[in-house]
């Protein structure tokens, strides 16, 4: 290589920096899409894998049905292959606090296998010490120091443990429970030491052997190598297995046997003894009886003589209450003639008193009346004289008006002539009237005199009527009183005439009582003797009943006990049978053998980066052709640019590969580069993301990143080979040409070309344009197709993944919320929780749920069993048909299973399941139907089957509730305080859980969008770049002749429009392939999802490419309008 | 070169040149050129005066001015004194000159600083003048050089007396298109280049004009500044009296639509169409295309009209890109160096095309060659040299297509 030869490729590539830009964006792209989730998935194996080693997690583990014993311990240690066995202790329990319960499993400290890994704080070392898993430890929110006590559903310690009560000194992880439990259900430990459990009880038996191998250290768990050497160590475990199976079988028959056969032993004397004692009661009754009949006579007697006395008794107190009466009466009669007497005495004073009144106003009387005559003597004479005053003055008023007519004076008259005036008209002067001296004075005087007389006269009339009208009245009165008087002593008369014939009949009626007295004490005394008599019959019948009782009373004592004797007897009888049908259908001893595979957080994180694994090739596969294919166009479109110059090269004496070495530092640079870059953004950026996902199902956390070096270097390899190929096959044509074809002008393709007249000129130009340049086309079409199907496949899994939670919450699931009790514990939780649920007016239904493990693909697996009165089931959860989607029969005599897990092991209608109870007893379960579901691992059956199967009745301990608009914290707050509540579950809850799901998938969706984008947006702009350079001299010509650059960039976007069609065509069904494969990829045994093709995914996708590829063209054309017009030749 | 020997040796050139010729207007453009360039001047021109109109015409001229169109009557201006008395004169003051006419060279862009003008005088009358103008050092004319000038003008006028020129003083051309100072500059390194550096011409309607110029020179320049597809850097274009100096986008798209058909030295057919279908493209955009097919026949192509670019030869091609320049029925038809990919018989039949086109149309064709042989087509011949005008030529007798030989 020379100096120019370097520059020269250097130069090339800052020419065409787009293309080479997009081949090293698409290259890294690719292997940074295919390697990182590589490494994630051997980042979570390896994280998995160094959890395992730190906690020396088992390579087997065993679990008895009739537990492990020493010699069994010893013979597996002895098993060869095997490095070392500890055996495990363990019971379970709850913990609470709080409001809070934790189902708990409380495990035995073991010290070389399956070592807890220390949070914080230190492992137990006492018996009243504990260590809680984190998960225990968060739920409960408990810490280092804080004590806990574990219960079993009675309240007590529960069995083989010493103690309830332990201290936390410590928060560790456990190998056992690698994923959360959200992904793996189950109780979490509590480790004690040894000595917290009562190995006595145990008899030295082990619940549980964890077992190491002595071939698989330094083997990462999680590795083919390691799943392949352990299967011959398992051979002969299982071997063994069946050996100590069958003795251990054989042992605990004979000591069950020889069991029975004491008890029978002991429940025959028992018979015996209990006939005795019948013997006696029977005897008893006897005697009890005649006594009884013996006071029933005396009873009667007294009773006769009770109605004899009674009568007595009623005629002496008649008569008493006569004698009273009498008495009462004459009390009455005495009383009344005294107040008789009383008032005639007062009468008679009275009347006296009045006569002497009466006479005293006579006397008054005729005293006035002489008065009055007298006084109206008086007036009379009065009265005459006022009349001659009169009759002077008139006269005098006469002379006077004839004197004053003469003209007269008046007051010059002299008293004379006026008495002689007066006299001669036959009157005269009287003499009080003699001292005036003239006329005017005397008629002045008289005038005056007239006055005071009348004024006096009426005075003494006035008085003078009064009188008379006093002197009438007290006339009349008296007589009123005169005649009042003679009637009052006339009545006076007639009382005195019955007071004294009263005074009589008192008297006769005392005589009449005093005898009935004396006849009355009489009877009285007779009467007591009687009653006397009475009593003393009473006091000793009561004696004797007294007697009577005490013996009735002994003798149903003696029956009480001699029933309860019998009904020990009886449950002798029944547990002896019992044991007998026990020993009988004893079940074989079974040794469950679980290698690392059967613990289900181990499967959980296998399956997982198994799924995500698979998941990168379906990517990369499609990323390859592209970068292949976009590295082959670009480099021939940039050699055919350079064809000339090739040619001149030649020419000039370059050798072939001197030539092909410019374009190789194009490509294969470019290839290299991009490859080196999608492996560290691989390594950090994509494994960032999809290990990001997954911790929060770890209680690991984030999975720690991995680079895998040899995969790295193999994927470069072939990244490189690939563009060389690439760039060997674009070159082919240039390499076969001579110099002198390559300097001349392209001949035009040979053949003839027949013009075809279909269509518009410009569908026809757009036809033939494509045509001649079919690579390019291809590659943008792919191009399209790529990013579209990249959106399908994201949407679609989003959306898929999404749109489950809507179908299962609503569609399959109908209940809110999950209330579940404790039966056991309290016989009347279900009443009760039952009630409050009537009262607040929910909708609910009592159903059987249990977690239950199968038999699937010969392993076991998980399900959670729901069974109760299918009718009333269905209302709150949907049973339809999978393959139909008809409603499912409520009768079945079988089992339904869901449609994931008839499809991930194989389970059809009438197939039989093998199911597990608690006591890892196996039964056998028809499948009666497969019925649709996405999420959980659910079996539904009737009480009824259930019954069938176990042999026992499903107790109801789980209300499934409609809350509908109920208040959902108040029912739990309610249900909370029924004894045996043990939690309150929502779907709510659930569908969170599932949220987080969602969030990985969508957050992985959301990465291949990007991807997409970036993807399509270098090869789409480079394609547009070459395309346009390549048209540029057309599209000037165009530009010359007047088309406007809209004309011109309509010209070219209608062959955008056409391939982008097609690759949204192919790209929706590449992306509903590719959509498919990712989610059957994701599926769990426990969760299936949607897999239907996506309609809105599709529009989606078609829509944003569209967008996408018009955003990249409006970049692309703007060069239309920098177009020199000038540069065409 | 001392000044006398370069007027000796100016005067022997000028005698070979116009004894030596078969070619009357081509010996009288090199005297003229010879005498410009010896008296280091920056235009010249020479007058013919047609007797029956008495009206002088510039049958030649060299330097930035366009004055082709220019007529000046008999007695009137300096040029019609000149002729008229038959008297040479040296101007220096061109201000206190009542004789000077400043729509000649100046309103054609060139202020006149000093000129000589001396009359064409056979013996027996006076044909015309013939006029130098502006010493490049900004002197003025002596009577030495006024000598070296009357010595040319005597020789040609005795050489046009015997070989005999006929003016056309044809009624004024309708303008189609005009320049007036177009400079344009290109942006190189730090500076600027200077490309065109004033050019003033004005296109007729219905001409074949030749712009001839060695690379370099700005002759594609002036023409894409003609043909819409660059901008001028100063001065200013007119089309048909609008003004497109400084036209938007859309508008020189409009221009570039109705107005100008192109052809080019490489043709620039679609390749993805056919001869025909090329042709259909650009007339289905137009405002009132000639029917393609006619198109296709004009330029003898019927046959071939359904063959792919790629499927017929360059002359064929260049015919069919004819076709595609005519179809549009353009005002003017650049074509730049169209012949030159091709061969000589069939560089013949497309000169044949377009000069057919010409002449049936009357369609403008601006065309830049290198080769001088076609400037005999044409009916004015521009020479263009460092970004300027340096001559313009008008054919009194041009030659057909198939008359040109090289």
């Amino acid at each position: 290589m020379k100096k120019t030869d370097l520059k020269d490729a250097l130069r090339n590539i800052r020419k065409n920096l787009l293309s080479w830009i997009s081949i090293v964006f698409i290259a890294g792209i690719a292997v940074a899409a295919y390697l990182g989730i590589r490494f994630s998935a051997s980042g979570m194996r390896s994280s998995g894998n160094e959890f395992y080693q730190k906690t020396s997690f088992r390579d087997y583990e065993i679990t008895s049905t009739m537990l492990l014993t020493e010699e069994d311990i010893e013979l597996i240690k002895n098993t060869k292959g095997v490095a070392d066995v500890e055996g495990v202790y363990f019971s379970g329990g709850t913990v609470t606090i709080g409001d809070k319960n934790e189902n708990v499993n409380a495990v035995s400290l073991t010290e070389r296998i399956n070592t807890p890994l220390v949070i914080s704080g230190k492992l137990p070392e006492k018996a009243d010490e504990c260590a809680v898993e984190d998960i225990i430890a968060e739920n409960l929110g408990l810490g280092v120091g804080d004590s806990i006590s574990i219960k079993d559903t009675d309240g007590n310690t529960p069995k083989y443990l010493k103690d309830s009560e332990y201290r936390i000194t410590g928060i560790v992880q456990h190998p056992d429970h690698l994923a959360k439990p959200a992904q793996t259900p189950g109780s979490r430990y509590v480790l004690l030491i040894d000595d917290a459990f009562d190995t006595e009880s145990l008899k030295g038996c082990y619940m549980r052997a964890e077992i190491r191998l002595d071939n698989t250290s330094g083997l990462s768990y999680y590795s083919d190598e390691y799943l392949d050497i352990v299967k011959d160590t398992e051979d002969r475990l299982k071997t063994l297995a069946q050996k100590r199976e069958k003795l251990r079988y054989q042992e605990l028959y004979g000591d069950l046997e020889k069991e029975i056969e004491d008890k029978q032993k002991q429940l025959d004397d028992a018979k015996a003894e209990l006939d005795d004692a019948r013997k006696q009661l029977d005897d008893g009754w006897n005697e009890l009886e005649d006594g009884e009949e013996k006071l029933k006579t005396a009873e009667d007697t007294i009773l006769q003589s009770d109605d004899k006395l009674a009568e007595a008794k009623k005629a002496l107190d008649d008569a008493q209450k006569q004698i009273d009466e009498k008495s009462e009466e004459l009390e009455a009669g005495k009383e009344e003639f005294k107040k008789g007497s009383e008032a005639y005495a007062s009468a008679d004073a009275e009347l006296k008193a009045n006569r002497k009144t009466l006479d005293d106003s006579r006397r008054q009387l005729v005293a006035g009346e002489k008065e009055y005559s007298d006084n109206f003597g008086k007036y009379s004479e009065a009265s005459g004289k006022l009349d001659d005053a009169k009759k002077v003055f008139s006269l005098l008023g006469q002379y006077r008006q004839k004197l004053i007519d003469e003209g007269k004076n008046v007051g010059s008259v002299s008293l004379d002539a006026v008495k002689e005036y007066v006299s001669q008209n036959g009157q005269s002067i009287p003499d009080e009237f003699s001292d005036y001296s003239n006329l005017e004075e005397l008629y002045n005087g008289i005038e005056d005199k007239i006055s005071d007389l009348e004024s006096e006269l009426s005075d003494s009339k006035a008085a003078l009527d009064f009188a008379r009208a006093q002197l009438d009245d007290g006339w009349a009165k008296l007589d009123d009183g005169e005649t009042a008087y003679a009637e009052a002593d006339e009545l006076l008369k007639e009382k005195k005439e019955q007071l004294d014939k009263a005074e009589v009949t008192l008297e006769n009626g005392q005589t009449q009582l005093d005898q009935a007295k004396k006849q009355l004490a009489e009877k009285q005394k007779e009467y007591d003797k009687g009653l006397d008599e009475y009593d003393n019959g009473q006091s000793s019948i009561g004696e004797s009943r007294t007697q009577l009782k005490e013996s009735r009373e002994k003798l149903e004592q003696g029956e009480e006990d001699y029933s309860s004797g019998l009904d020990d007897y009886n449950e002798g009888v029944k547990a002896i049978e019992e044991a007998r049908s026990n020993l009988a259908g004893m079940k074989d001893c079974r040794w469950l053998l679980f290698g690392v595979r059967g613990n289900p957080g181990y499967a959980h994180l296998f399956s997982t980066s198994d799924n995500i694994s698979r998941m990168s090739i379906t990517f990369s596969l499609f990323f390859v052709v592209i970068a292949a294919l976009v590295i082959y166009t670009s480099v021939g479109r940039i050699i055919e640019e350079q064809r000339r110059l090739v040619g001149a090269s030649k020419a000039l004496g370059l050798f072939n590969r001197e030539i092909l070495f410019k374009y190789m530092m194009f490509g294969v640079g470019a290839t290299v580069i991009g490859i080196i870059l999608g492996i560290i953004s691989g390594y950090y950026v994509i494994q960032g993301v999809v290990l990001s996902a997954y911790k929060k199902i770890y209680v690991i956390g984030r999975p720690a990143s991995v680079i895998q070096i040899p995969m790295s270097v193999i994927i470069l390899a072939a990244g490189t080979a690939l563009s060389a190929i690439a760039v060997l096959l674009s070159c082919s044509k240039l390499m076969r040409s001579t110099a002198i074809q390559l300097m001349q002008e392209k001949q035009p393709r040979t053949g003839k070309r027949k013009a075809s007249k279909a269509g518009s000129l410009y569908s026809r130009l757009i036809m033939r344009n494509i045509r001649s340049d079919i690579p390019r086309v291809i590659v943008t079409a792919v191009s399209v197709a790529g990013c579209c199907s990249l959106l399908v496949t994201g949407f679609t899994m989003r959306n898929n993944v999404s749109g489950v939670i809507g179908l299962e919450y609503g569609g399959v699931i109908r209940y809110d919320e999950k209330v579940r009790f404790d039966p056991e514990r309290s016989q009347t939780a279900k009443d009760e929780i039952e009630k409050i649920l009537s009262d607040v007016g929910v909708e609910k239904t009592a159903i059987y749920d249990n977690i239950h493990t199968y038999l699937g693909n010969d392993e076991l697996q998980t399900a959670e069993i729901f069974c109760g009165d299918l009718k009333q089931f269905t209302k709150f959860y949907t049973l339809k048909d999978q393959k139909s989607g008809k409603t499912l029969s409520t009768d079945p005599d079988g089992v339904y299973i869901q449609s994931r897990t008839a499809e991930v092991f194989g389970f059809e209608k009438g197939d039989s399941i093998t199911v597990y109870d608690k006591q890892m007893e196996p039964y056998t379960m028809e499948v009666a139907g497969v019925f649709n579901n996405y999420l959980g691992y659910t079996m539904v059956m009737t009480d009824e089957y259930y019954e069938k199967v176990f042999e026992k009745p499903a107790q109801m301990n789980t209300f499934l509730v409609k809350a509908d608009d109920a208040d959902q914290k108040q029912i739990e707050q309610k249900v909370k305080e029924v004894d045996g509540y043990e939690s309150v579950s929502y779907c709510k809850d659930e569908i969170n859980t599932m949220g987080t799901l969602v969030t990985i998938f969508t957050g992985l969706s959301g990465m291949m969008i990007i991807i997409a984008g970036l993807l399509a947006y270098f090869i789409l702009l480079n394609i547009n770049k070459m395309y346009i350079s390549q048209k540029t001299k057309e599209l000037t010509i165009m530009r010359i002749n007047g088309f406007t650059v809209g004309e011109v960039k309509r010209y070219l976007l209608m062959e955008t429009i056409v391939t982008s069609l097609a690759g949204i065509v192919l790209g929706i069904v590449i992306g509903s392939v590719m959509g498919y494969s990712v989610i059957r990829n994701l599926e769990a045994p426990y969760l299936m999802f949607i897999r239907r093709v996506n309609l809105i995914a599709w529009l989606l996708a078609a829509v944003i490419t569209v967008l996408f590829t018009l955003g990249i063209n409006v970049i692309a054309l703007r060069k239309i309008k920098r177009l020199k017009l000038t540069d065409v030749e | 070169m001392p000044k006398e020997n370069r007027f000796t040796k100016a005067t022997w050139q000028i005698m070979e040149q116009l004894l030596g010729t078969e070619s009357i207007e081509d010996a009288l453009s090199q005297c003229l050129e010879t005498v410009v360039e010896t008296l280091d001047s920056e235009a010249g021109a020479i007058w013919l005066l047609d007797k029956k109109t008495q009206q002088l015409t510039p049958m030649f001229h060299i330097g930035p001015a366009d004055i082709s169109n220019i007529s000046i009557e008999n007695g009137s201006g300096i040029e019609g004194d000149v002729t008229k008395s038959g008297k040479s004169v040296i101007i220096t003051d061109f201000a206190g000159d009542s004789r000077y006419d400043s729509t000649v060279f100046e309103e054609n862009g060139l202020p006149v600083k000093g000129m000589l003008c001396v009359p064409l005088n056979n013996l027996h009358e006076v044909i015309g003048c013939v006029q130098i103008v502006n010493k490049k050092d900004g002197s003025f004319y002596d009577k030495e050089e006024l000598q070296l000038c009357e010595h040319m003008a005597a020789l040609a006028a005795i050489t046009i007396d015997e070989k005999g020129l006929s003016t056309d003083t044809s009624e004024q051309k309708e303008i189609l298109a005009s320049l007036r100072n177009v400079t344009k500059e290109f942006p190189s390194g730090n500076g600027v280049i200077q490309v065109l550096k004033g050019i003033n011409i004005d296109i007729y309607k219905s001409e074949f004009v030749v712009i001839l110029g060695e690379s370099g020179c700005g002759k594609s320049t002036m023409m894409n500044i003609i043909g819409g597809m660059d901008f001028l850097t100063e001065g200013k274009l007119t089309i048909e009296g609008k003004d497109f100096s400084h036209p938007s986008d859309a508008e020189l798209t409009m221009y570039r639509r109705n107005y100008i058909g192109f052809i080019f030295q490489s043709y620039n057919l679609m390749p993805n169409l056919t001869a025909l279908e090329n042709v259909e493209f650009i007339a289905e955009r137009v405002k009132d295309p000639m029917d393609p097919k006619e198109a296709i026949e004009r330029v003898n192509m019927t046959e071939r009209a359904n063959n792919y670019p790629g499927q017929m030869s360059g002359g064929q091609q260049q015919r069919v890109s004819i076709a595609r320049a005519i179809v549009k029925k353009p005002k003017l038809i650049l074509a730049d160096e169209p012949t030159a990919a091709l061969d000589y018989t069939t560089s013949i039949e497309v000169l044949a095309t377009i000069e057919e086109i010409v002449k049936k149309y009357g369609t403008t064709v601006l065309m830049v060659t290198h080769n001088p042989e076609i400037a005999k087509m044409a009916d004015r011949v521009m020479k263009i040299r460092d970004g300027k005008i340096a001559s313009v030529k008008k054919n009194n007798h041009p030659l057909h297509a198939e008359e040109l030989v090289w």
